[in-house]
């Protein structure tokens, strides 16, 4: 499709009469020199729908379509990325297909995206700051050098993984960007240890839950709002895998993934896992930033038949995700030559806290199952990757299912129990392959 | 924020697609394709009923329709999606006859059950 025909819609809109197509579209009144006059809301709604600010905006012709408009996401690029699914375009939402997340290390421009707001246009490490206070001793305010200096640099390989991954497979569906497998990935991040520095600012005994800040703005452009805030109990918080990190994969983190300074809290929602992160406050009650409350990244208390309306009250906070895995070779959909009797089968599997005990794979239809050779991780909270070849007797369609079980016994399930707003869906992953006749 | 919403909630009555434009466009030989009016502010797979125009830029103006477009969601879950986009997210109060067109249109092409193409 060109993008001339995908843009003439809203260039009619403009060239029927543009200063009333940009008071419309934008708010947007041109002054008196027929320059746009971007101003208040206008040039807010503008940045927000380009997804940064507009610094020579004053200089913007009135009725001028900004080049990086249009409802599309077939031509939308992500520099810095490759083969992701865009999900969304304003907020930046992208997952990896799974054929693409084989390495046990997860690229830099594999690692899915997932915003809430607007990232921050300032990502300079070297006038980056870190804020801890609250329930604390001695607040401090450290900037990634003296976090360099001050404390013990530690990589770790750690799966970071949406709380709503999955969620495209509910039925009756739940609201949300509808992630199919891919917003998962298990990179190399580098930085300090979370409790580290949580034992040099003294944490008060009457702390229980931190609070997470980033530098991205609200989808609005208001400055008061905070597109996300969320925390997580001190238990969790003092784990010695969750790391302040400046480096992804050894190089700088990715502008998208929260460059130049993350949390990475590694096996519970990826939201827990502030990015652009500017403080950490810890508070002496739940912490009741924007998406810790109401149903966000909550789950009923007890199951709920698909479709349940659940009062609010009826909701708890997610913590561990669940046991899951990812088939990541063959690509589903794959059709292999006639005369093919073997498929090498790979992927990987992770466990929320805990890890991964074993990871079976079947070829018919959950029939019959094969155990699969499972690596070691590196460290806890890396995934796990395992391998298996699996024959395939004749020529016809095949379904190669994958059930991870954890160290504490729980298997995938073959169903979603569902939750109204998508989470946590940990069936067992499928792959589709046809031998050719 | 206010003030963009009510900027948008007066986009009634519907801008017309100009009939006139499209003409003269297609006189000078410039639309090589069939002219279906077609208003790709808003994609293709935005409908083309009542209120797409209305509830197209009002979404629009904040986030990508493709969140939109991904959604399946009973009448009554899009009304307590607005609620929410109000209460928690600074969206200004609806009219109440505009939340009807709204609600109708997004009950009529996105419910349970519409999937992502």
């Amino acid at each position: 499709m060109s993008k001339s025909k995908k843009e003439r819609g809203i260039c009619e809109l403009y060239a029927e009469d543009p200063e009333r197509a940009d008071y419309l579209v934008f708010g947007r009144v041109a002054d008196k020199g027929r320059r746009g006059f971007l101003k208040g809301a206008g040039l807010v709604t503008m940045g927000a729908a380009l997804g940064a600010a507009i610094p020579f905006h004053r200089n913007m012709p009135a009725g001028l379509i900004p080049a990086a408009y249009a409802e599309s996401l077939a031509d939308f690029k992500i520099a810095g990325k490759n083969g992701l699914t865009v999900l969304n375009d304003r907020p930046i939402n992208a997952e990896t297909p799974a054929h693409l997340l084989n390495d046990d290390i997860t690229p830099t421009d594999r690692l899915f995206i997932r915003n809430n707001g607007l990232p921050p246009e300032n990502m300079d490490p070297a006038t980056w700051t870190l804020t801890i206070d609250g329930d604390v001793e001695r607040p401090m305010t450290l900037s990634i050098d003296d976090l360099k200096r001050e404390f013990e640099v530690v990589s770790y390989a750690l799966q970071l993984e949406c709380g709503g991954n999955g969620r495209s497979a509910f039925n009756p569906p739940a609201r949300g960007n509808q992630w199919s497998l891919g917003a998962v990935g298990n990179c190399m991040w580098t930085g300090v240890r979370l409790v580290d520095v949580l034992n040099a600012v003294g944490v008060k005994p009457t702390a229980i839950y931190t609070a997470h800040y980033g530098a991205d703005t609200h989808l609005s452009g208001d400055p008061d709002k905070l597109p996300i805030s969320r925390g997580v109990p001190i238990e969790k918080a003092m784990s010695p895998y969750n790391l302040i990190a400046f480096e992804q994969n050894g190089g700088p983190i990715h502008p998208m993934n929260g460059a130049p300074l993350r949390l990475v809290v590694p096996g519970w929602p990826g939201s827990c896992s502030q990015k652009w992160l500017t403080r950490i406050q810890l508070r002496d009650v739940e912490h009741d930033g924007p998406k810790m409350t109401g149903s966000s990244y909550r789950v009923p208390k007890n199951n709920v038949a698909p479709g349940t309306d659940v009062p609010k009250e009826d909701f708890e906070i997610i913590h561990s995700m669940p046991v899951k895995s990812l088939i990541t070779l063959p690509e589903t959909g794959i059709t292999l030559p006639a005369g093919t009797t073997v498929a090498a089968v790979r992927g990987h599997a992770w466990a929320g806290d805990n890890f991964i005990s074993r990871v079976d794979v079947s070829h018919d239809f959950g029939t019959t199952w094969t155990e699969t050779n499972l690596m070691v991780p590196p460290n806890p909270y890396s995934w796990q990757t395992w391998e298996v070849d699996v024959p395939l007797p004749e020529p016809g369609y095949y379904e190669i299912w994958a059930r991870a079980t954890d160290s504490e016994g729980n298997q995938q399930p073959f169903a979603i129990n569902w939750n109204p707003k998508g989470y946590l869906n940990n069936t067992m992953p499928r792959v589709a392959v046809t031998v050719g006749a | 924020m206010r003030f963009r919403f009510e900027v948008l909630g007066v986009l009634r009555p519907p801008l017309r697609r100009p009939l006139l434009s499209l003409l003269v466009a297609a006189g000078l030989g410039l639309l090589a394709q069939p002219v279906l009016a077609d208003d790709d502010f808003f994609g293709e797979d935005w409908p083309r009923t009542e209120g797409y125009e209305e509830v197209g830029y009002f979404c629009g103006s904040c986030h990508s329709l493709a969140i939109v477009k991904q959604q399946g969601l009973s009448r009554p879950h899009w009304d307590e999606l607005f609620d929410w986009m109000i209460e928690d997210q600074g969206m200004a109060e609806l009219e109440p006859d505009q939340r009807e067109l709204y609600l109708d249109y997004l009950a009529r092409h996105f419910n349970e059950d519409h999937r992502p193409q």
